[in-house]
């Protein structure tokens, strides 16, 4: 590895700290919002601060934000088939009279 | 890169080329995991939308405390290994191997205290069996998925277990450099652990708060 290459690496330290610190208090975040009285929104609340820390998970520490286009289209294609599977399986259920 | 202290196999001529190689294929293989997780979180989404108020009975019955620790292990586990990765990609296997025994440690914490709320589910009578403690009928389909479910996040936590020993392993022989492409593989491995386990927190031990 040359002097440039090792240069234009980012840090060991400080990308794993913030995100650490960031899925923390998402998570202080989530028990919060569990406590409070918000009816109808509270699932949807809870779900998109975990859907947060997957996402803050899957460029820090999976590194996503640094991969290849192949690796990125790799995943992803697992949540799209994912979000088909769940849209159709809905559809039926919320549709049933 | 610096993968160009590892190991070449064939039918690789770079480091490059095999540690892209490698990152697609655990990929793909996580893109299953994913999909065997994302079978179950339906199953739950779709009973969850038919009996909401059976479940959120049920969810008040789990243990907050517990899992809220858990969840901070795990996502401190993740930060050692990320740590650990992007240590052996810069050459420095002795920040590495630190990084690979914190989350060692974590993730038998981790299972000691899951352990434990097992131990308290079952003596509440949570298990869905013939003394099942609660009376909804919907209360012990939440349970089923909430022992399934978690009893097959632990397993994937058992195996990342063998993983991070097999890079103990490695490390102690002074052959965690020459096999960076293992750590990357386990670390990819082990987060993705992390991020289903931080879905399952939402779903199980936020309902009915």
């Amino acid at each position: 590895m040359t002097r440039r290459e090792q240069t234009e690496q980012p840090g060991i330290w400080l990308g794993p700290i913030l995100a650490w610190a960031a899925l923390l208090t998402l998570l202080a975040l989530n028990v919060v919002l569990a406590g409070l009285p918000l009816g109808v929104f509270k699932l949807p609340a809870n779900l998109a601060v975990a859907a947060l820390q997957a996402i803050v998970m899957g460029l820090v520490f999976m590194r996503l934000n640094r991969a290849s286009w192949l690796v990125r289209l790799c995943a992803v294609s697992a949540f799209l088939w994912i979000s088909l599977m769940f849209i159709l399986a809905f559809a039926d259920t919320l549709t049933r009279v | 890169m610096s993968e160009a202290s590892a190991t070449l196999h064939e039918p690789f001529e770079s480091a490059t080329r095999q540690r892209e190689a490698l990152t697609f294929g655990v990929w793909l293989f996580l893109a299953s995991e994913l999909l065997l997780f994302a079978g179950m979180f339906l199953g739950y989404a779709v009973y969850r939308h038919d009996h909401p108020s059976a479940f959120a009975e049920a969810g008040r019955h789990v243990n907050l405390l517990f899992g809220t620790i858990n969840t901070a292990l795990l996502m401190t586990s993740s930060l050692s290994l990320s740590v650990a990765s992007r240590a052996i990609d810069r050459d420095k296997p002795g920040l590495s191997e630190i990084g690979v025994w914190i989350t060692l440690g974590l993730g038998l914490l981790f299972l000691i205290v899951k352990g434990l709320e097992y131990r308290e589910d079952l003596d509440e009578h949570l298990w869905p069996g013939a003394t099942f403690a609660l009376h909804a009928p919907a209360a012990r389909i939440f349970f089923g998925f909430y022992w399934t479910m978690t009893f097959v996040h632990a397993c994937h936590m058992t195996i990342g277990l063998g993983l991070l020993s097999r890079l103990v392993w490695l490390a102690r022989r002074g052959r965690l450099r020459a096999n960076n492409d293992s750590v990357e593989a386990t670390t990819l491995y082990w987060h993705l652990v992390d991020i289903i386990w931080a879905l399952v927190f939402a779903c199980l031990y936020l309902v009915g708060r």
